[in-house]
This record gives structure tokens, sequence and C-alpha cells, in this order.
């Protein structure tokens, strides 16, 4: 934690280890890398108050959560996406 | 190497430039003077106008125009490797290489405009976003369909614009969710631009830029229909007069300046969507807005 925060960091200034080859938020304590819904159910333990009730979801398997998370990661650029913005 | 880019129509917003208008000398001259070339205030409808006073054609394009040309001119450090502009952005991209003086700029962006705007009234034809397709079937999609419908703006990947008759994009809209699109968005344009559908502002504009004088840039200009570099005046012009009825190939402009080398990409103008393009085309990419002084 940094200042309240966790910090992001670049992948490319990991020198120590390699991370994992795959597509997905990683998330590092110490020498472990976790990914996908396990990243995230990492991280909503440091966020605020009003997302914790989120953590709920993460009694499910993570085989399941990982489902989601990818059908997510795949289609989150098409919500919201407004024709005002489109380049012509 | 720094490639500095500029928008086309989708950048605007109401208020734009107003900024610059009132804490840089310059911009206000330019600007000023700008409204007299036109002989209507285009000021007034950039500061205060709505957003659908905006969205006309004919003040669009002459407005993104106008913010994207001024920002070089107010900004640190213009020293571009190379440019390239988004449609009617290559006419800022050119003016601010050096090859075109932007009050002629500015006359053929306006003379363009209302040329598009007339071929608009003469047929009705409309554009749609087809997003999360490869371009490639989007292209083999609309070629079945017939010259009534082409893919026109190739932005990003996963986000190609087609053009096109009215039942025409319906009907390939319908096709493309089919082959899997994630979603077709009509824009509310109302004309098919870079399609066959422009071939009367194509010709209209030719002659204004025959007549008009451009010189070698100070760098190369990567040309939308071609996505290659030139700093040749007839090839530009070529390419310029080309675009109308041309496709806008802007994912295979950005791959061709990151392959000689571009690694920095400064978006000069109104609004972040280039930026946001770059990203999708090149994740390695550095973008940003030009800095003003």
């Amino acid at each position: 934690m940094v200042n309240g925060h966790l910090p992001i960091i670049p992948e490319s200034s990991f020198s120590e280890f390699t991370l994992p080859d795959i597509d997905s938020i990683k998330y590092v304590v110490g020498k472990e890398v976790f990914v996908k819904s396990d990243a995230l159910s990492r991280i909503l333990v440091h966020s605020h108050w009003y997302f914790q009730p989120l953590r709920i979801v993460f009694f499910l398997p993570t085989r399941l959560l990982d489902i989601g998370y990818d059908w997510v990661a795949k289609n989150r650029l098409f919500w919201g996406k407004s024709v005002d913005d489109c380049a012509i | 190497m720094k490639a500095y880019i500029f928008p086309g129509q989708g950048s605007q917003f109401p208020g734009m430039a107003k900024d610059l208008y009132t804490n840089f000398p310059v911009a206000k001259q330019i600007i000023d003077e700008a409204d007299a070339i036109l002989g209507f205030s285009l000021s007034s409808v950039m500061f205060e106008g709505t957003d659908e006073e905006l969205k006309q054609t004919k003040v669009t394009q002459p407005a993104i125009y106008l913010h994207s040309i001024l920002i070089p001119k107010l900004g640190k450090d213009f020293a571009p490797s190379m440019v390239a502009g988004h449609s009617l952005g290559e006419f800022s991209a050119l003016v601010s290489a050096g090859g075109l003086s932007w009050q002629d700029g500015l006359r053929l962006v306006y003379q363009r405009a209302l040329a598009m705007q007339k071929a608009c009234e003469i047929e009705p034809s409309t554009m749609a976003a087809v997003l999360g397709l490869p371009d490639a079937t989007i292209e083999e999609i609309c070629n079945a369909y017939g010259p009534s419908v082409v893919a026109a703006n190739f932005n990003c990947p996963g986000q190609v614009v087609i053009s096109g008759s009215v039942e025409g994009i319906e009907a390939v809209g319908v096709q493309l969710k089919e082959a899997g699109a994630k979603r077709v968005l009509p824009l509310p344009v109302g004309g098919a631009f870079h399609s066959p559908f422009m071939e009367p502002a194509r010709v209209e504009l030719a002659a204004a830029i025959e007549a008009t004088e451009i010189v070698r840039p100070i760098c190369p200009i990567f040309q939308n229909v071609n996505a290659k570099p030139s700093q040749d005046p007839a090839e530009i012009k070529a390419n310029l007069i080309s675009q109308l009825t041309g496709a806008v190939r802007w994912t295979q402009s950005v791959e061709a300046m990151v392959a000689v080398g571009a690694s920095e990409f400064i978006e000069c103008g109104p609004g972040k969507v280039l930026q946001g393009l770059v990203r999708k085309i090149h994740a390695e990419a550095v973008v940003s807005s030009m800095e003003l002084v």
C-alpha cells in the first residue's frame, strides 16, 4: 500500500521474476502472483467499505468466477460505447 | 520518434477553443481572421452553439480544423518526425507540417464540408459503427452485399465504420450481427462519408485542391487512403482528393508509423478520441495531448 492506495506498476518494471503470460489483471504480493477473479478478490479487501459487500460473490468456485471475469473482460469495451465519440 | 496526430469529425464539443481564444492573443487573432474568411461567425457556434448546431457538417469540419491547427502554434516544442490526420484531420496535419497555409486549409475544409453536405442531400445515405468484428470479415460482408455499402473507417481493431445507402447499412448491419459483431451502432450523420456516395463532393473538391498551392511539408504525412508516408505535393493532393470517396485507413496508418519508429503519439485538437484509438492499435504507444505554453 502507498498512501492508502494500491500502486499500479507497469509489468515491464518487474525484473525480479517473470509474471505469468496471461491476459488478466495481476496482483502481486511478495513473490506470489494472483490473476483474474483471485486477484480481484484480494484487491477488493483493500477497497472502500461500500465495495466490501461485493466480496460475498467470491464464495463461489474460482472456476465459475473466472468465467465471469473473462466474459466481462471481453465485453467491457463495448458497454456504454457512445456514437458521439466515433471518429468519422 | 514523435508522431503528431490530428482528429476528424467526432471530436467536437460545445465551447471548443473558447479557452484558447480567451487566453492566447495569437488564437484570438487567428479565430477572428477565420470568421472573416468564412463570412460568418464560426467562433459563436464553437463557443456558444448547442451540440446539435455543432454537429452540422459545414460547422463541425471547420471548427475541428481551426481548433486543431491552433494547438501546434500555441504548444511547446512542436517537432514532428511525422504527422497524420484522421479524415479532415489530414488538412490540419498538412498545415501544421508547413505544407499548406492555414488560410488556404480553412477554405478547402469549408468547401469540403459544404460539398459533402450537398452530396448527402442528393441521395439518402448513412453510416454505422461496427464493434467487435475483424476488419476482413466486415470487408467481406460489405463486398458481398454490393457497391452500395463499403467499409469506410478502419478506426482501430474492433471498430470499423461502414458507409452506404440507408437500406444497405440496415441489411449489412443484420448480417454483421449474425457474423458475431458485438454491436452495430447507426451514426447520427446525414450521409455516407468516405464512400462512392461522395463522388459529387470529390469532383467539386478536386478542382479546389488542384488550384491551391501545396508545398513540401517539413516531415512525412501518413495519408488515410494508402497509410503511406509522403512529402510529395502532387501525391499529397491526389490522396486528399481520393480520401473523400476512399477509406480512412487509420489502423494501418498508425501501424505504419509505428513500423518506422513512432513511439510517442501527440494529439493536436479537441478531445482525445485518437489517443484512445492509438492505444487500441498499439498498446505500447505513449499517447498524450499537446501541452500548451
